[in-house]
């Protein structure tokens, strides 16, 4: 599975709001694997291409400690 | 009962909003913390008052604070902002919401501060006594945008443009302001509004908001758990986590939402006319009752939802309880605001203060002008 990674959900919130706008569809679930230098955080699934909603997120300046994969179940 | 005292929290609420209160109450969790669905719905609910407070505010979303009240917010702003040494400014016309935090600063030798006098209807003289008060060292100025006794309307405009040709913070306390007046935060020389989220923002008591323009930099007031970077033992800078450790509100921050929504539909400019009618009305029938004083030499040229008077010399709290009496719910005494008493010299007697809100109608005002006449008839033989 593959993420987006936010600090906070506020900023996953944001992010999310914004997609949604622009067709994505988005879920907010806690970062199933956080590291020990960035503690609880939360991660942003999307449908569809995670890259361009990536450049859209980061174009807006939205803070995020950027994309994830995990595993190989997709 | 009519009720006339929405400078302190407005009444009744919406049932939207406690509607709102009760479904947080019943069906979410912490916000911003679990991975549960309950508590990731809950976030929801905060995100979406935040964008709605940031969307009618002209603010960032991340840069709209929750707070527990006004007071909260104002502290926030003087005690993270002044560092030792520095000078602050404040009007006459304060409560004690904005002048305690700053005098207690002053006795712990943080800083030194000066009052600047409001001249009402003289918006120029009003900046100008501002402007003689800066020194070298100052580093914020932080005013009332309508004084909660008398209705007074600060020119926060151009003090704004004031501090931002000298270098200075700006703070506006939106007490009486917010809900009724239109921000665009981004787009204003303020750097930190305060406001309250149960007055004229329709929303349940226990709710505020601070606000913080884009280029904004504040401490955080307290230090604690905030969901984000946990195994950092700093205080993370990411917002709006710095500014809000602990639990928040839920309960209350999803009826604010519900009020924030209220008020944009209905448009703060139809609720400042509604409001403005109402207190001219009442102040030119005020004025045709003998014995009565109205402190409309404290008007500003805008009009605001706040008045005050007196009957003769009786103490503005008799006159209060008498309303009462009369099933009318009004707000006597010193309005914890001893500036701006003294600057009206009401300090002996205090004042009634009338606050209409938006759900009072014509028939509500009869009834007050019918009782004060009452009361002031009566007056004559005491």
């Amino acid at each position: 599975m593959t993420y987006i990674k936010f600090a906070n959900q506020t900023f996953a919130q944001k992010a999310a709001s914004l997609l949604n706008k622009r067709g994505f569809k988005t879920r907010i679930r806690r970062n199933p694997n956080p590291n020990h230098m960035e503690g609880c955080n939360y991660a942003l699934y999307v449908s569809g291409d995670i890259f361009e909603a990536y450049d859209i997120i980061s174009e807006n300046f939205i803070p995020n400690f950027g994309v994830e994969h995990l595993g190989d179940e997709e | 009962m009519i009720y006339l005292d929405n400078a302190a929290t407005s009444f009744p609420k919406p049932k939207c909003v406690l509607e709102a209160m009760c479904k947080a109450s019943l069906f979410s969790a912490n916000p911003g913390r679990g991975g549960h669905r309950l508590s990731v719905k809950a976030g929801e609910t905060v995100y979406k008052t935040r964008e709605k407070a940031a969307s009618i505010f002209g603010a960032d979303s991340e840069r709209v604070i929750f707070t527990k009240n006004c007071t909260e917010s104002l502290n926030m702003v003087i005690k993270g902002c002044v560092k030792k040494g520095d000078h602050v400014i404040i009007s006459s016309l304060e409560h004690n919401s904005l002048l305690r935090p700053v005098q207690k600063l002053f006795e712990q030798g943080v800083i030194t501060y000066d009052i600047a006098q409001v001249v009402p209807k003289n918006d120029e003289q009003t900046v100008m006594n501002f402007q003689s008060l800066i020194k070298p060292n100052t580093r914020l100025i932080a005013c009332c945008h309508v004084s909660n006794v008398f209705g007074t309307v600060l020119p926060i405009e151009k003090i704004g443009l004031l501090c931002r040709e000298k270098g200075i913070l700006f703070a506006v306390d939106a007490a009486q302001s917010a809900g009724t007046f239109r921000y665009d935060i981004n787009n204003s020389a303020i750097d930190f509004l305060c406001l309250p989220g149960h007055k004229g923002l329709l929303g349940p008591m226990g709710t505020g908001l601070l606000i913080l323009n884009q280029s904004s930099q504040l401490e955080s007031f307290i230090e604690g758990g905030t969901g984000s970077l946990s195994l950092e033992p700093s205080q993370p800078d990411v917002l709006p986590d710095k500014f809000e450790s602990g639990t928040v509100n839920l309960p209350g921050i999803a009826g604010l939402y519900e009020g924030l929504r209220m008020v944009e539909s209905i448009g703060c400019e139809n609720i400042l006319k509604k409001e403005s009618r109402l207190t001219e009305w009442i102040t030119s029938e005020l004025k045709n009752i003998n014995g009565v004083t109205v402190y409309d030499n404290m008007h500003s040229k805008t009009n605001s939802g706040v008045i005050s008077f007196n009957i003769g010399k009786i103490h503005s709290e008799q006159i209060g309880e008498l309303l009462d009496q009369n099933n009318i719910a009004c707000r006597a005494g010193y309005h914890c605001s001893a500036l701006a008493h003294k600057s009206a010299s009401t300090i002996a007697q205090g004042t009634v203060r009338i606050s209409p809100g938006f759900f009072n109608g014509i028939n509500d005002i009869k009834k007050l002008i019918f009782c004060i006449n009452k009361i002031a008839m009566r007056q004559k033989i005491w």
